[in-house]
């Protein structure tokens, strides 16, 4: 079963959110280390079919993050951004793409699993 | 009005130099003037000259001049006179000055009038009436000077600051006049030693009882003398012989020949018949000298100088050898004797009858006289040795004109001097006189030499305004090879001078009326103290030497009171006095200071103060003066804390998406575990382990968010945090203890530096122990981040002190490779951070300076080649 991935620089945050999801029936797996998660993704044998990722880690933040990530997921694997900052997707300068969505501090996880399934579903 | 335009007490001695000069000139024993009592007469005129009052100056002209009517016998001074005043009067309107009018008259119309009156109408030898012109013009220009000096004086006294200088004379035409008068004195001084002085003499003839009288002056205005003579003579006739007694005025005949030949000559003018006491009673009557002219033509011829005159001297009774003397000396004696103070003449005798009839030949009818009662030559010395018996220290004189003279003349005076001393004094008087005119002139070139090197430049100025340079320097030597263009320029430059300095004068005064307009105006109050030094040569502030006015309107106070001693120091707040105290120590190392501090209003309120001081040097470096600057700060005081709040809160609104940031974080997770264990407990029942795990992750989520909280607080807070004298030393070693334990199992090592002695910092414990705590935090972290460890993560913590600056400072340096460049310029602000994630959420720093801030210190970063140093200032305890 293909899992999609989680990260963030906050441990506790991506150990309960991958809780959340998993108690949802959407299987995913938690990092904290962007340069780990990148590994991964470019390694995984399957297509992710999602990346949570956390726009602002140290060092690894906005919009050099996503394009980090970008390089190694599929073009249908949802990508689902989320910022403690009231920014955009415009603002950070990415190109409109229905499959990336931005996500605010704190985020509602239901929201977040009904992003992932219906998306998922189309 | 213009003030004086030139030293005043210059001017006044160069007009005082003037006048003793001019003085000295005419008070000689033969006068190139006619004496001061002439001078005296006419210097009311000009007097209402110079203060322009041309109406009251004629009437005065007339009125000063009218007793010479009497006195001279004619009017023609009066019309001299008269006819000068309106001259000048009617030169007013072109604004010449009153020297260049008198002499401009002096050399036009002058002459002409004295010619006329003198020499035409009273047929006064023209040498004479030359002399009449030079007495007068001198005399006139005496006046101007003496006037000018008497106006400038009254006005150095009394009119200083209401009359404009303009109308004096300068002093440089202080000097033409001076130098003008000097040329007529000289033209007066010839001229007088070839006339004829006015002498009588009494031709006593026994026979015909006559009273043959000569002058042989040719002054009418002298005939007053004659007439006093005249009434001696009669008063001395013995008693019952005036009644046969005739006057016989005589032309004097120039001619070397004997009296008689000369009365055979001019029985014209013989006027017998009227007695002498009729003469005179008919003078009395009608007292003009001029009836008596009318009545008796007396057309007056001088003496020959080859007239030979005996003189004989007679002390003490006691014929002298006699002295034959020209007549015109012998004429002049007579005159300095009648007209000197003490002198007296008395005609004590006649020579026998028969020695005019001898001389007199045709023309004179002999009448019978009384001889019994004339004395003969001999009677006549003792008469006169009998009167002169009679006086201490008299002189008698015996005059007889030649051999076959009648004229007997004795003369009786007080002055003990003898002939040779009068002859010999008279030299001496020439000789004085010429010295004088010599000295005086010589004076006024030196003069004019010392003034020349100062007035040069203003020739230089005024030599050509159109060239510079080179081209004016040679234009102004020109002008001052040529000395009537070098007076000419003078004049003009100093007049120029005079003009810009009035000018800048009144700028001046403009400018002053501005600046304190402004300083009383001013925002605040300017003050000057003294500067003194103490018994190791070290300046200290001395007492006010200048408070402005506006200390009134700000703070109440009279500057009376402000500038009374212990003013100042009973007015500054006890609390801040230290402060301030501490601060104005160090004036004189820094040189100027800035103060705030509380400052008690005359209605008793404290007030915050801004204070300003500046150290003003002399010439030589040396502290002269302190010039200071206080002004109400209350309103800016409060503004500065309202803003200072208010930047807080700007801060804490700037860190508001951070803070968002970080509380969300916390409460996301915190959400999610109690969902995770709702669905949990949904579907089957949660084991105990994992709802403690989910418990501990709430309380520690909860904890985290609270830490955040209470971080923030601080920026809300008021800065009046109690500052104390700490140890810095002890506050490290504290630090130091409680950490190096933890940083050492990192493999990071504390390193400290203290200097020897031990200062107090002022600050507050707490607060720098958490700073410090925060910058080894960093250290640590930064070392974490580089992977770098022992031996080389060392943390040096030190202490510096620099006592000049009241400073001291705890300096955390580490060689972790420094701080990004990226963040060096916002490293401060809150939720900063260039640490890895779970390192910190960017508030250590932030933190850390604003309570640094609320210390009054400050708190710096740096990069070093190796490291980053963080430098933390305090000020110094004053117990330091």
């Amino acid at each position: 079963m293909s899992k999609g991935v989680i990260l963030d620089d906050e441990a506790s945050f991506v150990e309960e959110l991958q809780e959340y999801l998993t108690l949802r029936g959407v299987a995913c797996i938690g990092m904290t280390d962007p340069l780990e998660a990148h590994d991964y993704l470019r390694g995984a044998d399957y297509v992710v079919p999602f990346v949570i990722l956390d726009l602002k880690m140290p060092g690894f933040a906005g919009r050099e993050a996503v394009m980090f990530i970008r390089e190694v997921i599929s073009e249908s694997t949802l990508l689902a951004l989320v910022s403690g900052d009231r920014e955009s997707i415009a603002a950070l300068g990415l190109s409109p793409n229905c499959s990336t969505r931005l996500f605010h501090k704190p985020i509602d996880p239901e929201a977040l699993v009904n992003y992932l399934t219906s998306a998922g579903k189309e | 009005m213009a003030e004086f335009r030139r030293s005043p007490a210059m001017t006044l001695v160069i007009r005082i130099m003037v006048v003793i000069a001019a003085t000295g000139l005419s008070i000689q024993p033969i006068p190139v003037a006619f004496g001061l009592d002439f001078i005296a007469g006419i210097i009311l005129p000009f007097a209402f000259i110079r203060t322009r009052q041309p109406v009251w100056a004629i009437i005065a002209a007339v009125a000063t001049a009218g007793p010479t009517l009497w006195l001279w016998g004619h009017p023609y001074f009066i019309v001299i006179l008269t006819a000068e005043i309106l001259f000048i009067v009617a030169l007013m309107k072109f604004r010449i000055n009153l020297l260049y009018s008198t002499l401009l008259y002096w050399l036009t119309l002058g002459p002409l009038i004295v010619f006329a009156c003198y020499h035409i109408v009273l047929d006064t030898s023209l040498t004479s009436t030359v002399a009449v012109y030079a007495k007068q013009a001198i005399n006139s220009i005496y006046a101007v000077l003496l006037v000018d000096f008497g106006y400038f004086v009254y006005v150095a006294v009394f009119a200083r600051n209401r009359v404009n200088q303009n109308v004096f004379l300068s002093d440089s035409i202080q000097t033409a006049g001076l130098l003008i008068f000097t040329t007529f004195g000289l033209v007066a001084i010839l001229v007088s030693s070839r006339e004829r002085e006015h002498a009588v003499i009494f031709n006593a003839t026994a026979n015909a009882q006559r009273a043959a009288v000569l002058l042989e002056s040719d002054l009418n205005f002298h005939a007053d003398r004659f007439v006093w003579l005249a009434r001696r003579a009669c008063a001395l006739e013995p008693e019952g012989s005036i009644e046969g007694t005739e006057l016989c005025i005589m032309r004097s005949v120039h001619s070397s020949e004997s009296d008689g030949e000369y009365l055979a000559r001019s029985p014209a003018n013989i006027h017998e018949g009227e007695t002498l006491r009729r003469l005179l009673d008919d003078e009395a009557k009608a007292n003009p000298p001029t009836k008596i002219r009318d009545r008796s033509p007396l057309h007056y011829r001088p003496l020959s100088s080859n007239q030979q005159i005996h003189l004989v001297p007679v002390q003490q009774g006691r014929a002298m050898p006699e002295y034959a003397v020209p007549a015109t000396s012998a004429s002049a004696l007579l005159r300095q004797l009648e007209t000197s103070k003490g002198v007296d003449i008395h005609i004590v005798g006649r020579q026998p009858e028969g020695s005019f009839i001898q001389t007199a030949g045709e023309g004179l009818t002999a009448r019978p006289a009384t001889a019994t009662r004339i004395p003969g030559r001999e009677q006549l010395l003792e008469n006169s040795k009998t009167l002169v018996s009679a006086w201490e220290k008299a002189q008698l004189l015996t005059i007889v004109n030649g051999p076959h003279s009648a004229y007997s003349i004795i003369v009786a005076s007080p002055l003990a001097k003898s002939i040779e001393d009068y002859f010999q004094s008279v030299t001496k008087m020439l000789l004085a006189t010429l010295a004088a005119i010599v000295m005086g002139t010589a004076v006024m070139y030196i003069w004019t030499l010392i003034i020349r090197n100062e007035l040069s430049s203003l020739i230089y100025f005024a030599a050509d305004k159109s060239s510079t340079g080179p081209n004016r320097i040679v234009a102004s030597q020109k002008l001052l090879r040529s000395p009537l263009a070098e007076v000419r320029n003078l004049v003009s430059s100093f007049q120029s001078m005079m003009d810009e300095l009035a000018r800048q004068n009144d700028a001046i005064n403009r400018l002053r009326q501005h600046y304190e307009k402004i300083i009383s105006r001013a925002p605040g109050v300017l003050f000057t103290l003294r500067v003194l030094v103490d018994d190791a040569g070290q300046p200290r502030i001395g007492p006010c030497t200048y408070m402005s006015i506006s200390i009134q309107e700000h703070f109440g106070y009279s500057v009376a009171e402000a500038r009374m001693s212990h003013w100042w120091k009973a007015s500054v707040h006890p609390d801040d006095w230290r402060k301030v105290e501490d601060e104005m120590g160090r004036l004189f190392d820094a040189g100027r200071t800035t103060l705030q501090y509380r400052f008690r209003k005359a209605d008793g309120r404290y007030r915050w103060v801004y204070s300003e001081l500046s150290v003003a040097y002399d010439d030589s470096i040396r502290p002269s003066e302190i010039i200071g600057f206080l002004s109400d700060h209350q309103d800016a005081h409060e503004a500065a804390q309202r803003f200072s709040q208010s930047e807080r809160l700007a801060s804490l609104g700037q860190m508001a998406s951070g803070m968002a940031h970080e509380l969300a974080q916390p409460l996301n997770i915190i959400g999610m575990t109690a969902q995770n264990v709702r669905m949990r407990l949904n579907g089957a029942a949660a084991e105990k382990e994992y709802l403690s795990s989910k418990i501990n992750r709430i309380i520690e989520q909860v904890e985290r968010a609270g830490k955040i909280i209470r971080n923030l607080r601080i920026f809300g807070k008021s800065a009046n945090i109690p500052l104390l004298p700490i140890s810095g030393l002890k506050v490290v070693n504290a630090v130091i203890l409680s950490m190096e334990d933890h940083l050492g199992k990192q493999g990071i090592k504390l390193e400290l530096r203290t200097p020897s002695e031990h200062i107090l910092l002022l600050g507050d414990e707490t607060m720098v122990e958490q700073i410090l705590v925060n910058l080894i935090n960093n250290a640590r972290d930064a070392y974490d981040s580089a992977q770098i460890g022992v031996p080389k993560a060392i943390v040096r913590i030190e202490l510096r002190y620099i006592v000049a600056e009241r400073k001291g400072m705890i300096v955390v340096e580490d060689d972790a490779g420094g701080i990004d460049s990226g963040i060096m310029s916002n490293m401060f602000n809150p939720f900063v951070s260039s640490k890895p994630p779970g390192k910190g959420m960017g508030l250590g720093l932030a933190l850390s300076k604003v309570m640094a801030s609320d210390m009054g210190g400050d708190l710096v970063a740096e990069n070093t080649p190796t490291g980053a140093r963080f430098t933390l200032t305090l000020s110094l305890s004053e117990e330091t």
